[in-house]
This record gives C-alpha cells, sequence and structure tokens, in this order.
C-alpha cells in the first residue's frame, strides 16, 4: 500500500469515529505540519499551537473527507490558510546566541548537522539572516517558498494547496528569491571585509 | 548591419524569456523543451550563463537553511491532539445531555429556571429591586445573594423564593 493510499484509509476509519486511525495520521503527518509552521512563524511554540489547530479542524470536518485529492494536498491546504488569514506575532524565538557555545539551547526544531563548529557558526549565521529576510515576504511568497524548499512540494502540489496556478506559483518563488536576494546583498554590503 | 540588429533583438527576448525560466529550471519543474531551449541558450549567452550561477547559490543556501529537520520529541503534538479531541468531544457530549434535558415536556418550566439563575448570576434582582416601589432589600456581608425582593412580601431569602424547602440562614 502506498503512503497516498494509508493516508486516504487512515482518514476514512478517522471519518468513521476510529480516533486511533487519526492519531496515526497525525504521528505521520506533524513532522511536516510543524516544519512548515515553525519555519513561517520562527517561534515553536506558536509552530505546535498552529500544528495542533491544523488536526483539530480536519478531525472536526472528517465526516465531509471526500478522498478526491491526496490527504496531504488537503492537510496542508487548511494550513496555508491558517497561515494567510492568522495574525502571527513576527517575534524571533527566544535562543541563545551561537557564541555561548550550547548547541541544545540554539533551536528547539533543527538539530545540528556540522562537525565543524567553525563552518557550522557561518552556515549558522547566514542561516539566521535568510530567516529574519523570511518575514519580510508576503504570507503568500513565505508560504509558497516554505512549501518548496522544507516540505519539497512540486509546482502542482503546491498549487493544489494553495489555490494558485502552477504558473502564479513559479512568479510567487520568483518574486521570493528576488527579494532576499536583495537582503543578502544588502547584508553583503553592509558587513565589513 | 540590419541582420545583426535582428540578431541582437531576437537575443534579447530569449534572453528575457530565459531568466524567468531559470527558477523554474533550478527546481526542475521545466518540461523536457522547455529545459533544452534553456540549456541552448545558456550554450551561447554569458549573461544568462551568470545569472544562472547566482540562482544556485542562493538555491543552495535556501535549501541548507529552509530543508527539512527532524522535530525534538518534546514538541510531539499527538497526545496534546488527542487531549484536544477527547476535551471538545467530552464539551459537545454535556452540550448534548443539557439539550435532552431540556426537551419539549420540560422547557417551559426549565427555561424559567434557568432564567432564574442566569438572573441571579447578572444581579439582576438588584436592579429590580431598585424598580420595584415596594420591595425590602436587604444586604448581607456575609451573603451577598440574600437579597430579599417580593412585592408586600416579607423579607425571604432568595434561595428560598426560588425553590421548594427549607432554607438555613447561614
Amino acid at each position: 500500500m502506498t503512503d497516498i493510499d494509508l493516508d486516504q484509509k487512515l482518514m476514512q476509519a478517522a471519518a468513521e469515529g476510529d480516533a486511533d486511525s487519526f492519531g496515526e495520521l497525525v504521528r505521520r503527518h506533524q513532522g511536516s505540519v510543524i516544519n512548515y509552521f515553525y519555519r513561517y512563524t520562527q517561534n515553536i511554540e506558536t509552530a505546535r499551537e498552529l500544528s495542533q489547530e491544523v488536526f483539530l479542524r480536519i478531525y472536526e470536518a472528517r465526516k465531509r473527507y471526500r478522498p478526491t485529492a491526496k490527504f496531504t494536498t488537503y492537510l496542508f491546504r487548511v494550513a496555508h490558510n491558517l497561515a494567510i488569514n492568522r495574525v502571527i506575532a513576527k517575534k524571533r524565538p527566544v535562543s541563545i546566541p551561537m557564541e555561548t557555545g550550547d548547541p541544545d539551547t540554539l533551536d528547539p526544531v533543527i538539530a545540528s548537522e556540522s562537525d565543524n563548529p567553525e563552518e557550522a557558526a557561518l552556515v549558522s549565521e547566514e542561516s539566521r539572516f535568510i530567516e529574519d529576510a523570511l518575514l519580510t515576504l508576503s504570507e503568500r511568497e513565505r508560504s509558497a517558498l516554505i512549501m518548496k524548499y522544507t516540505l519539497d512540494m512540486s509546482y502542482a502540489e503546491i498549487a493544489d494547496a494553495t489555490g494558485d496556478s502552477e504558473s502564479a506559483v513559479d512568479s510567487l518563488l520568483m518574486r521570493a528569491k528576488r527579494k532576499l536576494r536583495r537582503e543578502l546583498e544588502k547584508r553583503d554590503v553592509s558587513s565589513p571585509g | 548591419m540590419k541582420t545583426d540588429r535582428k540578431k541582437n533583438r531576437s537575443m534579447k527576448r530569449e534572453q528575457k524569456h530565459v531568466e524567468r525560466l531559470l527558477s523554474a529550471y533550478i527546481f526542475e519543474e521545466l518540461d523536457r523543451q522547455k529545459a533544452e531551449r534553456v540549456e541552448r541558450h545558456l550554450a551561447q549567452c554569458e549573461d544568462c550563463a551568470r545569472a544562472l550561477k547566482h540562482e544556485e547559490e542562493l538555491h543552495r543556501s535556501l535549501t541548507g537553511t529552509l530543508a527539512r529537520r527532524t522535530i525534538d520529541p518534546a514538541y510531539d503534538i499527538t497526545g496534546s491532539v488527542r487531549a484536544k479531541i477527547r476535551e471538545r468531544e467530552d464539551r459537545e457530549s454535556i452540550s448534548n445531555r443539557i439539550s435532552k434535558v431540556f426537551d419539549m415536556r420540560f422547557r417551559p418550566a426549565a427555561a424559567y429556571a434557568l432564567a432564574a439563575s442566569i438572573g441571579l448570576a447578572a444581579g439582576i434582582l438588584p436592579i429590580l429591586t431598585f424598580l420595584s416601589p415596594s420591595a425590602a432589600v436587604a444586604e448581607s456581608e456575609a451573603d451577598p445573594l440574600a437579597v430579599e425582593y417580593l412585592m408586600d412580601a416579607p423579607p425571604q431569602s432568595l434561595t428560598a423564593f426560588y425553590f421548594d424547602g427549607e432554607v438555613s440562614d447561614e
């Protein structure tokens, strides 16, 4: 059975009252949803709350679920609408800067993947800059960019989730990257050496 | 000369067209035909080759920064989603039970009792007491609900007015 078939089977069982099946769906997809909201809001607690809200909404609408599209399309349609419509506080998460050398408190979600501390520091600085620059994008640009880079969704999948056409998705991504490039260039111009 | 100008214009148009396709090209979202058109142009156009290089650098940075990560188990939401579902179902169940109590047979009396309770809670009675010409109002510091209201009736505790049975004043 493919993942797509399994998701639909679980969702149909949930629609018939099987709460354990719904729990399994949450377990299977919470990582993606939390990643999406964490990148979108840059706050892990807000990401958790919004992720819970997505699953609760899907649960409440479970009897109306029809497997006309992939479950993940439905899932991220709800997530995208919640992200776009919700007023998200544009706050940076509380974190201890790299300089203190306490990697456990740096980022609640991201596991460190570099063994070289200097390289990790450079990557981390640029990453922080990109994360800040994400907040300068419009909600739709940000959502599309995260769906592409974090969730590795295709243009077609992003279009289904957002209700846009594929060419609109392409335009959103181009605009988003152009803005991020400008922010990165500003940083390069203003940073010494 | 004319041919050169035409060639340049055509090249510029193609350049603009390919620039718009670079993002999708890097994402491998172009069909084979468009991808080959981009590659043919890149082979002859240094500007576009440079633009592609910049796109690829940005693409690498974004991939590194935004790629999906493993969520720390401390942030798992499975348990909390289950708990909230149970909570909502319990609330719906209580609400359904209350609705059953207030079915057609009991509605008038139940509605009166409910309205009285709400009135008490909202403090409507003090206002009614104020408006009534012959009401006696007794305020007790020990019992803030001990507001007696009745026209031409001896003071009674509020509880006795609404419920049958003995009430002891504490």
